[in-house]
């Protein structure tokens, strides 16, 4: 039969990858890790986990040899007599240590995300203060609202990403840039939006209408 | 390069996909949703008072459409 240290080149990545499964799943990461990226964390990972549990094992076989009772050693060899491949035990184990460290030692931690783009940061800052935003369409809609949602993960195609506003109003943007603001929103409903529709969008302030008064804009021009 | 970014859990959480404003307080939030729905429509019609001043800009002099979906 193959020894299956042949198969250590699956068993040891397979090892770590229990690991940085969990570790993966806990962290809120925005950009997931490349393949190549995983393969390798996940080999170093199933080397030091693999490690591990030959020295454990090596241990405990040599107490059971010098410490163990007449029925201890019976029992071990019974158990070993099973295993065609004593050396299956060091992968075994490997696998029972990484998956209960990843259970006890790895923790959500709430207060924390990790990413590494600045839109993905300007979405998070304007959904954490709980923002009023203005987005433009790429058909020249508007709509002002509560920003409730901003899908940022990079899982997600852009395509596919939205974004979701209580709407207040909605209206028209006409090419000079005046916006028409024609429909008020009286249910609290969550309207969901592409993102790759949306052409730019902006945090409302008073005045931000995007109305330009005809009478400030003329006295502008005339302190010339 | 990827950093780790500080997050308020007491006012945003992170879902796996993106980022979703947390409401602890659901009568709370209506009353403030209310009251930025209120600022926004009240700076729209202000805006749309100083805008019908010129007389070649006849449109929105308030809002006439109200609708409770698209």
């Amino acid at each position: 039969m193959n020894s299956p240290y042949a198969l250590s080149i699956f068993l040891i990545p397979a090892i770590g990858f229990v690991w940085h499964h969990r570790k993966h799943e806990l962290e809120k990461r925005v950009k997931t890790k490349s393949g190549l990226e995983l393969t390798y964390l996940s080999s170093v990972a199933g080397l030091v986990f693999t490690s591990i549990s030959y020295f454990a094992l090596r241990l405990i076989n040599f107490l059971v040899a010098y410490y163990g009772n007449e029925k201890l050693i019976s029992l071990k060899a019974l158990i070993l007599k099973e295993i065609p491949d004593h050396s299956l035990l060091y992968f075994l184990g490997g696998f029972c240590i990484s998956f209960l460290a990843s259970r006890f030692f790895l923790k959500t931690n709430d207060e924390v995300w990790i990413g590494d783009s600045k839109l993905c940061e300007i979405w998070k800052d304007l959904v954490e203060g709980q923002k009023t935003i203005i987005i433009f369409l790429k058909n020249n809609k508007c709509y002002t609202g509560f920003l409730t949602y901003a899908e940022v993960s990079e899982r997600v195609p852009l395509e596919e990403r939205v974004v979701s506003l209580i709407v207040f109003a909605s209206g028209f943007r006409a090419p000079d840039g005046l916006v028409d603001w024609n429909t008020e929103y009286t249910n609290e409903i969550e309207h969901f939006f592409l993102m790759s529709e949306i052409v730019n969008f902006s945090e409302h302030h008073k005045g931000a209408t995007f109305k330009i008064s005809k009478k400030i804009s003329l006295k502008k021009n005339n302190k010339k | 390069m990827e950093k780790k970014l500080k997050l308020d859990p007491s006012k945003v959480e992170y879902d796996g996909k993106g980022f979703r404003v947390v409401i602890a307080d659901m009568d709370a939030f209506r009353e403030k949703l209310k009251r930025l729905k209120d600022e926004v429509l009240k700076d729209i019609q202000e805006n749309n008072e100083e805008s019908s001043d010129d007389s070649e800009d006849r449109r929105n002099v308030a809002l006439p459409r109200q609708e409770s979906a698209y």
